[in-house]
C-alpha cells in the first residue's frame, strides 16, 4: 500500500507541477520537463527510508541511529548509503541519466530545497501532494463516511505569487473541506484508541527485542512480515513472543481503562502541560514513570500497562498539522490569509485538537479491573501532583 | 524489436484512487529499483486492507491495519 501511495504522490506532484509551471513563461519547455522529473522522483522516493511498520517503529530507528527516516531517504537518494539488499544503490545513477541532480530531489523531500519555494510547497507544504494522496487513499481504503476532497479544484486554483503557491479565494470551500477532513481522519482513524494501543504494543515488543536484547541487526531493512514473524516466533523473550502473537492475530489486545480529556484541561493544567513540554523529560519518559507508579499501586506487571500521550504522536508523524500558512489571492491580486477569509474556521482550527485525549491508560484485559480502580484512585485524587512530583 | 522500441511502450498503473496513472520513463525506471519495490512490503499495515474500516471497526474496533498516513 505504501508503494501505491508513493506512486500517487508522484502522480499528484507532477500534476501540480504541470499546472503551476505552465503559468510561468520564463521557464523553457525543456527545463519544465526536467523540473517535472524532479517532482516525480521526489514523490516516488519520499518514503523509501521508512522502517518496517513505518511510523510505529520509527522511534527505534531514531533511538539506534540518532536521526529519523528522512535522513535515510536523503542518503539513499544521494548515494551516501545503500540498503543491505542486493541491487540497492541504483537511484542516483538513474536520476543523473535524466539530467536530474539527486541532491535536488533529496532536498525537496527533506524540506531544505533552496530553489523556488513553490517547488518545495508541492512536496512539503500547507496543501501538498503527499497530504492530498494519503487522505484520499485512506478515505478510500478505510471506507469512512466523511472526507470528500475536491482535489481537482484545489489543484486548478493553485497559482504562484512572489514564488509562493497561493490559492484563488473562490477555492476556499474546497480548502476548508480538506482541512476539516484531515482533522476528522486524525481523530477517527489515525489516532483511534485501538490504533494507538496496537502501535504501542508492537513498539514495546520490538524495542525489547531490537534495542534491549539486540536480536535483530539493521531492522530497518526488513519488511513488516519479517519483523512480526521474528518477534512472534523467534525472539528469545517469551513476553516479546506473547505480545507479537497478540498483535499478529488480534488476540487479547489491550483496552483503554482511563483517559484525561484534552478539552477539559483548565488553565492551570495547560500551564502545567507547557512545563512538561519544555522540561527535559520526553513524553515517553513521562509515560514510563506513570506506568511504573500505576503498576506498583495496582500490584501488577508493568509490562502489561501502556500510557499514551496521543497528541505527541501527531507531532512526530505529521509535522504539517500545526501549519496554517495557507494564503489566498483575490481578483484584485490582494494576498489574504486564512484568518482574513474565514475567521471563524481559522479560530476553530487553532483550538481544535486531532484527538480528544491528552492521556490514556491502557492495559491487558486480564488486569483491567485492578488497573482501572488504581487509576481512579490515583488520578482523581492526585493526577496533577503525580506529574508535578515527577518534575521535582 | 530494439530496446528503444520496447522502451516506447508506455506503462500504466491502475490506481483505485487516481484511476489509470501513465508512468514517465523516469518513474518506470525508479519503480523498478529495490528501494521503491521495498515499499510494497513496508507499510503501516495493509495485510487486512481488503476489509473496510467500518466493518473492521464493527468487529474488533481496530482500524490500525489499514492506514497509510505519509
Amino acid at each position: 500500500m505504501r508503494l501505491s501511495h508513493a506512486l500517487g504522490v508522484s502522480y499528484l506532484a507532477d500534476k501540480i507541477g504541470e499546472h503551476i509551471l505552465e503559468q510561468i513563461d520564463s521557464i523553457p519547455a525543456y527545463e519544465q520537463q526536467r523540473i517535472r522529473g524532479i517532482l516525480q522522483a521526489a514523490g516516488l522516493l519520499h518514503d523509501i527510508g521508512h522502517t518496517p511498520w513505518s511510523h510505529t517503529l520509527e522511534p527505534l530507528y531514531i533511538e539506534i541511529h540518532g536521526v529519523d527516516h528522512m535522513s535515510l531517504v536523503a542518503d539513499l537518494v544521494e548515494g551516501n548509503q545503500t540498503l543491505s539488499i542486493r541491487g540497492s544503490g541504483r537511484i542516483p545513477d538513474i536520476l543523473r541519466s535524466y539530467d536530474i541532480n539527486p541532491e535536488d530531489v533529496a532536498d525537496l523531500i527533506c524540506c531544505r530545497y533552496k530553489g523556488p519555494r513553490y517547488l518545495q510547497q508541492m512536496i512539503f507544504g500547507e496543501v501538498d501532494a503527499d497530504m492530498l494522496d494519503y487522505l484520499l487513499r485512506d478515505f478510500y481504503f478505510t471506507g469512512v463516511a466523511f472526507g470528500h476532497i475536491e482535489m481537482e479544484r484545489i489543484i486548478s486554483t493553485m497559482t504562484v505569487v512572489d514564488n509562493e503557491i497561493v490559492f484563488l479565494t473562490k477555492c476556499h470551500e474546497a480548502i476548508r473541506d480538506f482541512l476539516f477532513a484531515r482533522m476528522q481522519m486524525y481523530s477517527s482513524v489515525y489516532l483511534h484508541k485501538k490504533t494507538r494501543i496496537v502501535d504501542m504494543m508492537l513498539l514495546a515488543a520490538a524495542r525489547r527485542s531490537i534495542v534491549e536484547l539486540g536480536e535483530i541487526q539493521d531492522f530497518h531493512v526488513l519488511t513488516d512480515d519479517e519483523i512480526l514473524s521474528f518477534l512472534a516466533c523467534d525472539s528469545t523473550d517469551p513476553w516479546v513472543r506473547e505480545m507479537a502473537w497478540r498483535v499478529k492475530y488480534r488476540q487479547k489486545l489491550f483496552s483503554q481503562v482511563f483517559r484525561i480529556d484534552a478539552a477539559t484541561l483548565d488553565e492551570s493544567d495547560i500551564s502545567f502541560l507547557n512545563t512538561i513540554r519544555t522540561s527535559e523529560d520526553t513524553p515517553s519518559l513521562i509515560a514510563h514513570t506513570l506506568v511504573m507508579k500505576i503498576a506498583e499501586a495496582a500490584g501488577v506487571d508493568p509490562r502489561y500497562i501502556l500510557v499514551d500521550l496521543p497528541l505527541d504522536a501527531v507531532r512526530i508523524s505529521e509535522g504539517r498539522f500545526e501549519k496554517l500558512g495557507i494564503k489566498y489571492v483575490n481578483q484584485n491580486e490582494d494576498i489574504k490569509d486564512l484568518e482574513d477569509i474565514d475567521p471563524a474556521f481559522s479560530e476553530y482550527l487553532s483550538r481544535a485538537k486531532p484527538n480528544r485525549n491528552y492521556l490514556t491508560v491502557n492495559c491487558c484485559p486480564d488486569i483491567k479491573d485492578q488497573v482501572e480502580d488504581t487509576c481512579r484512585d490515583l488520578f482523581h485524587r492526585a493526577v496533577m501532583p503525580l506529574f508535578r512530583d515527577d518534575q521535582g | 524489436m530494439s530496446e528503444d522500441a520496447i522502451r516506447k511502450k508506455i506503462m500504466y498503473i491502475r490506481d483505485p484512487v487516481h484511476g489509470n496513472i501513465k508512468l514517465s520513463s523516469l518513474q518506470e525506471d525508479l519503480i523498478k529499483t529495490v528501494e521503491v519495490q521495498r515499499l510494497s512490503l513496508t507499510s503501516a499495515g495493509y495485510n487486512l486492507s481488503e476489509l473496510s474500516w467500518s466493518s473492521l471497526y464493527a468487529t474488533v474496533s481496530c482500524p490500525w491495519c489499514i492506514i497509510s498516513c505519509g
